[in-house]
């Protein structure tokens, strides 16, 4: 709780300091080292004085350094202006699009952001906020690392970067006020149901469920009603990979739940564990040949008794 | 001196059904669980898993029923048969089902008091009841009580060996459910092996 009324005293500080000391304006852009005597500062923040959340306003310069947009100055996004000091209002006005940098490029055409944005439009975030909620509200273009860019060692780190996203609003129900100005139950509340949590928050992200389609509808984020909740929608023809997830959990449940239920919903079992090419081939052809068989047999017996029809009774 | 015996008391026929009906509802959810896969036509996974669940602690009590009642009752001896002339007597039971069957001869081992299996079923039962269902109900337990069960046997995830060892026997239960089904149709009569699990079968020996 200390940490935003000391970040915005620190702010405030600065701000002042700068508006006495500096010339009023520059005459020529400010380099991006001008820019990041500010907001090269950990703590640089806002509050936004209508829903009272705290904004960030600090720019990790590593992060910058690694992101898709590294080899952008400052003022190749944001323009002219923000001259002078302080710049909230300005700032506030600044309508950044993704589309108005990336209508001719060629490394990501316009037609891809317009597909993203068709399904952002058709998203939970934008149906519940049209006005405000925008690519910023997940997106740090100032940290931004696209998935087809990294390397498939590093898929530890595409999770932890793509759930960093969601988490950073949902993770408190402050996050989420701060955005919306409500007050929601916790991701632990909501994924009370999910076994092994966190371990699946560790090594998938949040959109692997909580999106409609395959991969060009990633932005189509859903609610937890249309979210994927079957088990087998990930856990099928997987085998040793998953083999370990829920052990230890059955003598939790047996603790709080009691014994028969702990029995009777008991899920030790991973869906697919078991499954392999040649079980299920094999058990296949054992069931085929014990029918064909049987019927063969049958058939035998029924031709030989139709033609000998009054010895079998004998 | 004559003596009448009943080859399927009450208690054999209620554990019997209990048992087909435990091994029906196992057998459809077992391969829902197994092969559970979005859009397969089967029964959904969480649904499949708590019946799985509550019909395998059916089997599992009918088996313990049966194993107390084999040894407090006679009914055990049927499942012991005697080693001696045993190779003997398969084929010859062999040969009535490849051959005899066919030329309308008789069974060449009616039901008595002392055996009402023949040998192809003594060793078949034996083999299910005493190998295959223990093993069954072993590995069944090995998930409800996962905790307990070995992290790593052989080398290998303890459960991951439990799982493969529960459809291997499935599989093999599946293809003696099979087999018992198309036999049992082959008694004196179609139906009379189904007529006799419901309603009894006394048996009639003349003892000297």
């Amino acid at each position: 709780m200390n940490a935003i009324p000391l970040r915005l005293f620190f702010t405030s500080a600065v701000l002042f300091l700068f508006s006495i000391l500096s010339p009023v304006s520059y005459a020529d852009p400010p380099s991006d080292k001008a820019c990041l005597r500010c907001h090269g500062m950990a703590t640089l923040a806002y509050q936004d004085p209508t829903t009272g959340g705290v904004r960030n306003l600090a720019i990790d310069a590593k992060a910058m350094a690694r992101s898709e947009h590294r080899k952008l100055s400052c003022r190749d996004c944001h323009g002219t202006g923000l001259d002078d000091f302080p710049h909230f209002q300005e700032a506030k006005r600044e309508r950044l699009e993704c589309l108005k940098c990336h209508e001719k490029s060629q490394a990501f055409p316009r037609e891809r952001f317009e597909a993203i944005n068709k399904s952002f439009e058709r998203s939970i975030h934008y149906q519940a906020m049209p006005e405000t909620f925008t690519c910023f509200s997940c997106h740090d273009p100032h940290d931004f690392r696209a998935i087809s860019g990294q390397s498939g060692a590093d898929l530890p780190g595409v999770v932890a970067q793509d759930n960093a996203a969601c988490r950073r609003c949902h993770d408190s129900s402050e996050g989420i006020r701060n955005q919306t100005g409500r007050l929601f139950a916790t991701l632990a509340d909501t994924h009370a149901w999910l076994p092994e949590t966190e371990r699946h928050w560790g090594k998938v992200r949040c959109i692997e469920c909580h999106t409609r389609g395959r991969y060009k509808q990633h932005h189509f984020i859903v609610g937890k009603n249309d979210a994927v909740r079957a088990c087998e929608a990930c856990h099928s023809r997987n085998s040793l990979l998953a083999a370990k997830l829920y052990r230890h959990r059955i003598r939790h449940e047996q603790r709080t739940a009691g014994f028969i239920h702990s029995i009777v919903m008991n899920d030790a079992y991973i869906i697919g564990m078991t499954r392999h090419p040649w079980l299920d081939w094999g058990g296949a052809v054992l069931v085929a040949l014990t029918l064909a068989g049987v019927a063969g047999h049958g058939l035998a017996r029924y031709l030989s008794a139709r033609s000998t029809p009054h010895e079998h009774h004998h | 001196m004559n003596t009448t015996t009943e080859l399927y008391p009450v208690w054999i026929r209620v554990w019997h059904w209990s048992n087909a009906l435990s091994f029906l509802a196992l057998l459809v959810t077992g391969v829902s669980l197994h092969f559970a896969e979005p859009g397969a036509p089967l029964i959904p996974f969480e649904t499949a898993r708590v019946v799985h669940n509550l019909f395998g602690i059916l089997l599992g009590c009918g088996w313990l029923a049966f194993v107390i009642g084999n040894l407090w009752s006679r009914n055990g001896i049927h499942y012991r048969p005697r080693p001696q002339g045993l190779l003997v007597r398969l084929l010859i039971q062999g040969r009535f089902y490849g051959i005899g069957i066919f030329r309308g001869q008789p069974h060449p081992f009616p039901a008595t008091r002392d055996a009402k299996f023949n040998p192809l079923q003594q060793v078949t039962y034996l083999m299910v009841m005493y190998g295959a269902m223990p093993l069954l109900i072993l590995s069944g337990l090995a998930f409800f009580f996962d905790g307990l069960t070995p992290d790593r046997v052989l080398g290998m995830d303890g459960l991951w060996i439990a799982g493969v060892l529960h459809y291997l026997i499935g599989l093999f239960l599946t293809l003696f459910l099979i087999g018992h089904l198309y036999l049992a149709t082959a008694g004196e009569t179609l139906l009379g092996e189904f007529k006799k699990m419901v309603f009894g079968s006394t048996l009639t020996e003349e003892k000297s």
